[in-house]
């Protein structure tokens, strides 16, 4: 297999990969006649060295999808930073932002949503390797054919010239990991990429990702709702509720030796968990988004909340190394 | 087992697709039966004919599917030689479904309070307003939903008390026999456990027995007494719940399916799946449909369907039990 | 690793696909029976318009004939009340109003392609502004919006006709490849588009086009159907050059020379149902496309095994 492509601007030894310092995502949306704005990513740090995998671990409205988009500047930052492979892409542009594109892709949760119907396989892939590669004619058939390959959609020779709705969702997951890979990145974002697959078939999606990780020292950010996934195939995990991160650590840590309660309640909550505690009778009520709000995001749903917790935003705290979290109670 | 009474009885059911081609095959031969107040999990991923089993069970099947061969009875009945008079008294009374998607199954423009009086009165006429609204109101106390939100409409609750209101109205004439299809999957799995929860609480408080059907298999495996799984429109295993804990005594399918969820809480995660692909039901391989991706695999399971043996408890199709006792022959 | 290995000088053997693959729904629409009845009825007609100066007998405008005959072998659909032969009239007049039918259908989804696409795909001000004009001419009551025109041109020929039918029409096209186009457009593979680097134009060009042939084709029938409409209707209202050859046209000289009074057939049911006949192959093509298309409309055949029915009443 062809070597990685010279990195374009070499990153510092130590320095990593994405640095996303205080990163905020605002939404307008309209409640009655006054426009009100939603937070779904409230103040967010973390960072992924090169090889490493972050596992993003929440349910539907924490806020994971958006911090995804915006890593991808699929949407704008509303304040804060974003550093990918020493570049701030905050707020970039045009030409700039056009070069991101080859440092930085994205593999989606929808395995027949992300693939073109009237386009092969092999189609997918032509693009990004002209524009980015610059390859034409018969390199560009070879080269097409050796990621197809990569991504184990054997044999080649019959795969290539499949349209979508003749394979079936894991084919087509590995047919979007190859196109994310035609532009040669340094960094994926995976938003869910096994979550609509059967699971007999998420195992070997995430063997792949994992193999390409070691293949070509990629770093994920890895987006999912499943904590055993998450388990498996992350280095450290973070977890978010209501846009605000509640938990982060590596990853066997974390489901050792959980410390806040929302960690707890997806623990216990999660089906193969041997430790089957009664799951505290809390509400469901969706978290709170909206800007202005006080007190910790969970406050609602918390079997240890107090007065405390609903004035009080608790901040994220170093507990033990590598191991934040963020809750006045957590031991 | 024998004195217990069968709620559901699948005799040789098989059901299949009118296509230009011919007709394919999407269940093959399901014999099962489900006892009172049972819960029986049905497993299955794409292909494998579960929900398609199901629809054939309430006689929902549409277009080109229709009902091959087999009986089907619930309560005893015959569900296919009911008139559709009968079949529609029955249907609700005796054997109702939850539905994947609690939206398409809620009508959008009715409150919560309205669609539990039209259940009630379409099947009992002589209820009167008031009992059926003292009936609304139990019934969600029964799954734990404030009242209140009797008035509401569909989407203006979350998904998760959708799910349960569909489920309160699936149980509202109290029937034996209740068919869930997936009904967790599009939720959080947080909001998944409480329901599940809730389920279990209400079979016990009201008594009917449950197909539970779903992809996730330790789900099932931890709120059934018995899991059937299926492939390519086989029942190709039934057990215990308390056996598939055991690694012994399985189809590889099944073998394959417990070795591809992670368990959470071990030093070392281990996943692994099944290689190959879901079976293309218009183009079945030979003999034995899980042979492409078999680690067991024989000259004989590529050219002859195994007979289901009795493995312990559990019923199991693979030729590797051939010398056991024979269910039933190919 | 490399799936290919040629040797220096040995060409690549490239994979084909399979050619049925990529038109499969091209080859279903041949086969249909609406399909193809619909084109067959049309197909007559358009041999009578190509092949019309072959197949007239005579100069459609001479007034040499005795007026008011009724068919016979020497003209086929009779005479008008000024002498003219009709079936020549109808020859000509097919090809005339099937250009303006097809001609003006063209125009119409071409404008409405153009207009809805960049609408539904840019979004933000583009789109208010687009949407707000399609709403304009959407509310305008379209046959009185050409009258007006036609009232200040005086007497246009078809083919003018035809170019107004089709500036005008495209509104309500416009809204649908507008709603089209913004569902594909927040479609993952749209994202992964830009994401590779795509610009806008290549974008709704390669990626988003190819997935609306269908409706495109289904829009096109329809536009065509009104555009023929059109014409014959503001033919018949005198809204054309009167010298010109086309079913519109006929008919007007059929009512205003006391056709019906005088009972002479031959002269307005011809044309009449000549535009009925083309409406309905159009819409027939229309018909088997919505079924290819949309497979849940299709009827299927009854099974040969009655025992085991669905219930009757939920069945198909």
């Amino acid at each position: 297999m062809s070597s990685p492509v010279m990195q374009k601007n070499a990153l510092a030894v130590g320095q990593p990969m994405v640095q996303v310092e205080d990163l905020v995502v605002r939404f307008p949306i309209r409640s009655g006649v006054r426009k009100a704005w939603i937070t779904p990513v409230d103040h967010v740090n973390f960072t992924i060295g090169r090889g490493e995998v972050l596992a993003l671990v929440g349910e539907s409205g924490s806020g994971k999808t958006t911090i995804g988009k915006a890593l991808m500047r699929i949407v704008e930052p509303s304040a804060g930073k974003i550093v990918v492979g020493g570049k701030d892409i905050t707020h970039i542009k045009g030409r700039s932002l056009a070069d991101y594109r080859e440092d930085a892709q994205m593999i989606f949760q929808d395995p027949f949503g992300s693939l073109n119907a009237v386009k092969t396989v092999e189609q997918h892939l032509y693009f990004p390797l002209k524009k980015h590669r610059q390859l034409r004619g018969d390199d560009l058939y070879i080269k097409a054919g050796e990621l197809l390959e990569l991504v184990g959609l054997t044999p080649v020779r019959e795969t290539r010239i499949k349209f979508p709705n003749e394979l079936s969702g894991g084919q087509r997951q590995r047919v979007a990991i190859a196109r994310a890979l035609a532009v040669d990145p340094k960094f994926l974002v995976a938003d869910e990429p096994i979550s609509m697959l059967d699971v007999s078939i998420r195992a070997g999606v995430l063997k792949l990702m994992n193999q390409l990780k070691d293949d070509f020292k990629l770093s994920y950010l890895y987006i999912t709702h499943d904590l055993a996934s998450a388990r498996y195939f992350g280095d450290r995990i973070m977890v978010m509720y209501g846009g605000q991160i509640m938990e982060t650590a590596d990853s066997r840590e974390l489901i050792r030796r959980p410390t806040h309660p929302y960690t707890k309640l997806l623990l216990a909550a999660t089906p193969g968990n041997p430790i089957r505690e009664k799951l505290p009778e809390t509400s469901n009520l969706a978290p709170n988004l909206l800007e202005g709000r006080t007190g910790c995001v969970f406050a609602s749903r918390c079997p240890l909340v107090t007065d405390r917790c609903r004035d009080e935003m608790p901040k994220l705290t170093l507990l033990e190394t590598g191991h934040s979290a963020a809750c006045h109670y957590a031991s | 087992m024998s004195s217990r009474i069968p709620v559901l009885e699948l005799e040789d059911v098989s059901v299949a697709y009118d296509t230009h081609n011919g007709p394919v095959q999407a269940v093959n031969r399901v014999n099962l039966k489900v006892y009172q107040e049972e819960i029986v999990g049905l497993v299955g991923e794409s292909g494998s004919g579960k929900s398609t089993l199901a629809y054939a069970i309430m006689r929902l099947l549409k277009g080109a599917a229709f009902l091959q061969n087999g009986t089907i009875k619930v309560m005893g009945r015959d569900i296919y030689a009911m008139s559709p008079k009968e079949l529609q008294a029955f249907r609700w009374a005796q054997m109702s479904m939850v539905f994947q998607s609690a939206m398409s199954a809620l009508n959008p423009v009715m409150t919560v309070e309205q669609q539990f009086i039209d259940t009630l009165r379409s099947h009992n006429k002589q209820m009167t307003l008031e009992q059926c609204r003292m009936r609304a109101a139990e019934l969600m106390d029964l799954v734990r939903i404030d009242p209140k939100y009797l008035a509401s409409y569909p989407h203006q609750l979350s998904g998760g008390m959708r799910q349960r209101v569909v489920i309160a109205i699936a149980i509202a004439l109290e029937p034996a026999f209740v068919i869930m299809d997936e009904p967790t999957t599009a939720l959080d799995v947080v909001v998944q456990r409480s329901i599940l929860d809730q389920i279990q609480a209400i079979q016990r408080k009201v008594h009917f027995a449950v197909l539970f059907i779903s992809h996730d298999f330790s789900l099932v495996a931890e709120l059934a007494q018995r899991v059937a799984i299926m492939y390519a429109g086989r029942m190709v295993e039934v057990a215990d719940s308390g056996a598939l804990t055991q690694s012994e005594n399985h189809h590889p399918y099944t073998e394959g399916l417990l070795r591809a969820i992670p368990k959470l809480t071990a030093d070392e995660i281990v996943i692994e799946g099944i290689p190959g692909h879901p079976p293309d039901l218009v183009s079945l391989p030979s003999g034995c449909a899980f042979h492409p991706r078999c680690p067991y695999v024989t000259d004989e399971c590529r050219q002859q369907r195994p007979s289901l043996y009795e493995v312990g408890t559990s019923e199991v199709e693979c030729h590797r039990y051939a010398g056991e006792k024979v269910v039933q022959h190919v | 690793m490399i799936a290919e290995a040629p040797s220096m000088n040995a060409p690549v053997v490239r994979a084909r696909p399979q050619r049925p693959k990529k038109f499969v729904n091209l080859r279903k629409f041949v086969r249909h029976p609406f399909a193809i009845a619909g084109m067959s009825i049309l197909g007559v007609f358009v041999i009578l318009g190509v092949f019309a100066p072959i197949i007239a007998p005579y100069n459609p405008q001479a007034s040499i004939f005795i007026p008011m005959q009724a068919p016979s072998w020497q003209h086929l659909l009779g005479t008008t009340n000024t002498g003219q032969d009709i079936f020549s009239q109808f020859v000509w007049g097919a090809q005339t109003t099937l250009m303006v039918g097809l001609g003006g259908g063209v125009i119409t989804v071409v404008l409405a392609l153009l207009i809805g696409m960049t609408a539904g795909y840019l979004g933000g001000t583009v789109d208010a502004i687009l949407n707000t004009m399609s709403n304009i001419f959407l509310v305008l009551p379209s046959l009185a919006l050409l009258i007006v025109i036609e009232s200040y041109l005086k007497g246009t020929s078809p083919l003018i006709n035809g170019l107004i039918i089709g500036l005008t029409g495209w509104a309500w096209g416009s809204r649908v490849f507008r709603a089209q186009t913004m569902s594909f457009g927040s479609r993952d593979f749209v994202v992964a588009a830009k994401l590779s680097g795509m610009s806008n134009l290549r974008i709704m060009w390669t990626e988003i086009l190819p997935n609306m042939y269908s409706i495109i084709a289904s829009n096109l029938t329809f536009a065509c159907l009104g555009a023929m409409l059109a014409e014959a209707g503001l033919a018949y209202l005198g809204y054309e050059n009167l010298n010109a050859n086309s079913w519109g046209t006929l008919l007007y000289w059929a009512g205003n020379g006391g056709a019906m009074l005088s009972g002479a057939w031959w002269w307005f049911v011809p044309p009449g149902a000549a535009i009925a006949l083309c409406g309905m192959s159009f819409t027939m093509m229309n018909f088997a496309m919505d079924q290819i298309s949309n497979p849940r409309l299709a009827t299927f055949k009854k099974r040969r095994k009655p025992r085991v029915q669905s219930n009757s009443g939920i069945g198909a």
